[in-house]
């Protein structure tokens, strides 16, 4: 029994020691020795030297595209700093602790399993992933303001390793100058500027690379990748393409996404005929609602429609709203099914780094007979007026 | 009231006429000429420019027509109120609390009260909140007699009301906060039919009670000792003045968004033209005025760029301050 007991102990001792990885940062410094490639994204890139790595960032909005705006030399732990990067940050790899100013970075972490490592959020009724709402919940991940309410002093006290955040190319909206001239360092990602869903979700890469787990990212992206060529195959094969257009109006623009933008190249993938197809652009173009009515007015299938919960809400911002063919047919598909009451859609959480999820639902929108019986993950068809909600009284 | 003034109304009903249709003609997506004709001597309406010119374009010019009579009307009104060239909805904080109502509506929780109503209460609120701050800007004028003093405690009002929006926008969600910060852009477009039906007959209403009270602001004019040795019933008629300016404006307001200078630049734009100060002819002059002036904004910001809708505030204000600048350096007419 005695005996017993003590194996029992040593092996629950042995448990305990496996749990708290003391090994981790070698772990994570092996991990790394062997370079992963970035096949879809063109805004960053990775490459590996002898005792560091180099990661680039590019953006559209730079002046000159094919140089990088911020380039990050990552240096292991114990590692000597390379010399000639006076001007690059350098980042001391792996990151134990990080400060996330979107909820879609926080998401990265929470699939690389490195919820742990987060120490502050920006925005926390929009953050619709659980486990990082539950850590806000407890105290151990705090909010760190946003914009011109950012908290500096908590940051300081946060003593963050490594901040991400994302650059717009807009010194009112970014926050990544005040940031880095505060003296912290700061990953700023592109992400929003890819134009394919593949792109956007390969983002993983870059986030993991600071904590060393580019491989592991790697192998998590194959799998969407996979997934998501396959759904496009079974697209490609359905004959009949639905005209397809999206959005709703703000003030007088109606900002309808380029031709050549990443909803533009969901659209394709998902078998639709986008009604601004052809359009150059890779960003969005301000339409009035005049132009949209004369192109759109007859499209079969209407998608994203804002904070719309039912038609009536559509009808209570503008009647003139019925004037489409696809709100008459009530062929209006919103991607909030995952909205939480405090405003977080997790469509731009999960369903941004698992696009292959966001293409099954739109397939079964646009060919329902392709996926029987599949229920829609993200997205909602319009009902006519607003649901009672079942835990309602 | 002579020949000549029913010679001028007419020759400004006609340029009011011609630049409306003007603006049915223009828009950011060209309609055929032939298409044009069909959509107003034709009785098949499924077309899609029928769509175009009937609900869209009908609307946007007729609440260009309404905001443009009505905003100038108050200012004029205000302007002989208080006897200063520079009152008008702006200035004296008129706007700014119809903003800070609408601000309390769309952002302070209000909408989950009114939300069946929305629209109707930001237009009830917006008026209330117009109301309110005129009713409150006319009793400092009891205590504070100097004009310039009483425009000081105006503009700080209008601070006061803008530093309290800021508060609210700090706490409100980005949701409700984009919905007032698009309204505060200002646009003659978001008004379907159905809402034009709900705003013409509240400006009429209001336009009326300012055209029957134009005696006792020529009485007004003449200062408030010869107005009540002349019988007016001060305390009535201004009053009247109130409920007038404060409906039209905060109406205004309340659909279209803050729209600024037009207000305050029209009456001296009539004054110039007309070269009176009687009421009467003032009055209706400075109506038509303004809603031409509302109707050219809006064909500016439609067709100063070809793709984009500029938003008409932008306008307003880019050919407002110049004529205002043009007037002072021209301050024989600078005179309410």
């Amino acid at each position: 029994m005695k005996k017993t007991i003590t194996v029992g102990l040593a092996f629950w001792l042995l448990l305990l020691l496996m749990s708290c990885r003391p090994s981790a940062s070698k772990e994570e410094a092996k991990e790394s020795l062997s370079g992963v490639k970035v096949k879809y994204a063109r805004n960053f890139s990775i490459e590996y030297h002898p005792g560091y790595r180099l990661v680039k960032v590019f953006a559209q909005w730079s002046k000159n595209k094919d140089q990088p705006v911020f380039t990050y030399v990552l240096v292991d732990k114990g590692n000597k700093v390379p010399e000639g990067f006076a001007k690059e940050q350098i980042i001391n790899t792996p990151v134990k602790s990080i400060i996330s100013f979107s909820s879609i970075y926080n998401y990265h972490l929470f699939e690389l399993g490195l919820c742990n490592r987060l120490s502050g959020i920006t925005l926390p009724d929009y953050i619709s992933n659980d486990s990082i709402r539950d850590l806000v919940k407890q105290g151990k991940v705090l909010d760190v303001g946003t914009g011109n309410g950012i908290n500096i002093e908590r940051i300081i006290s946060l003593q963050p390793e490594l901040i991400i955040t994302y650059g717009m190319g807009n010194p009112q909206v970014d926050t990544y100058g005040k940031l880095i001239s505060s003296g912290f360092k700061v990953a700023v990602a592109t992400d929003h500027l890819e134009n394919t869903p593949l792109a956007r979700a390969e983002w993983l890469k870059f986030t993991a690379v600071f904590f060393n787990k580019e491989r592991l990212a790697d192998s998590l992206f194959n799998v969407i990748e996979k997934e998501y060529t396959t759904l496009k195959g079974v697209s490609d094969r359905t004959k009949s393409k639905p005209t397809v257009f999206t959005g709703i109006k703000y003030g007088d623009s109606w900002h309808m996404p380029g031709g050549k933008s990443f909803f533009a190249s969901l659209l394709k993938d998902a078998g639709a005929d986008y009604i601004w197809k052809d359009d150059s652009s890779a960003g969005s173009i301000p339409l009035s609602f005049e132009q949209v009515i004369l192109k759109a007015s007859k499209g079969d299938i209407w998608i994203n429609t804002g904070e719309w919960k039912s038609k009536k809400d559509a009808l209570n911002e503008d009647s003139r709203y019925d004037k489409f063919l696809a709100f008459r047919n009530s062929n209006i598909f919103n991607n909030n099914k995952r909205t939480i009451p405090s405003g977080g859609n997790d469509y731009w959480e999960s369903g941004l780094q698992h696009p292959e999820r966001i293409l099954k639902d739109l397939i079964s929108i646009f060919h329902p007979e392709v996926f029987p019986g599949y229920s829609l993950f993200y997205y909602k068809k319009l009902p006519e007026s607003p649901e009672i909600q079942a835990s309602q009284p | 009231m002579g020949k000549r003034f029913y010679i001028q109304l007419s020759f400004l009903f006609l340029v009011l006429v011609l630049l409306f249709v003007v603006d049915i003609l223009l828009g950011s997506v060209s309609v055929p000429f032939r298409e044009m004709v069909k959509v107003f001597f034709s009785s098949e309406h499924s077309s899609i420019y029928y769509t175009i010119v009937h609900d869209f374009r009908l609307p946007k010019a007729f609440t260009a027509v309404l905001a443009g009579a009505a905003l100038s009307t108050c200012g004029l009104q205000m302007q002989t109120l208080f006897k200063n060239p520079l009152a008008g909805p702006f200035v004296l904080g008129i706007n700014a609390g119809a903003s800070l109502a609408v601000a309390i509506v769309l952002m302070g929780g209000g909408i989950t009260l009114f939300s069946v109503f929305k629209s109707a209460s930001i237009l009830v609120f917006a008026a209330l909140g117009a109301c309110t701050m005129l009713l409150l800007i006319l009793l400092l004028a009891g205590k504070i007699r100097d004009n310039i003093s009483l425009l000081l405690v105006g503009v700080m009002i209008g601070h006061l009301t803008s530093s309290v929006e800021g508060v609210l926008q700090y706490f409100s969600r980005a949701e409700s906060l984009q919905s007032f910060v698009l309204w505060s852009l200002g646009s003659f477009s978001n008004v379907a039919w159905e809402k034009l039906f709900i705003i013409f007959p509240v400006i009429i209403a209001a336009l009326l009670v300012a055209f029957l009270n134009s005696k006792s602001l020529n009485a007004l004019l003449m200062g408030e000792n010869y107005a009540q040795t002349l019988g007016v019933n001060l305390a009535r008629n201004r009053f009247l003045i109130i409920l007038s300016s404060g409906t039209l404006a905060g109406t205004i307001t309340a659909f279209c968004g803050p729209i600024a200078f037009i207000g305050m630049a029209v009456p001296h734009l009539a004054r110039g033209y007309i070269k009176t100060s009687d009421h009467r002819i003032l009055l209706p002059i400075t109506a038509l005025t303004g809603a031409a002036l509302a109707v050219f904004c809006d064909i500016v910001s439609q067709s100063l760029l070809s793709n984009t809708v500029l938003p008409v505030n932008a306008i307003t204000s880019l050919i407002g301050a110049p004529l205002v600048i043009g007037f002072i350096l021209k301050r024989k007419h600078l005179k309410a």
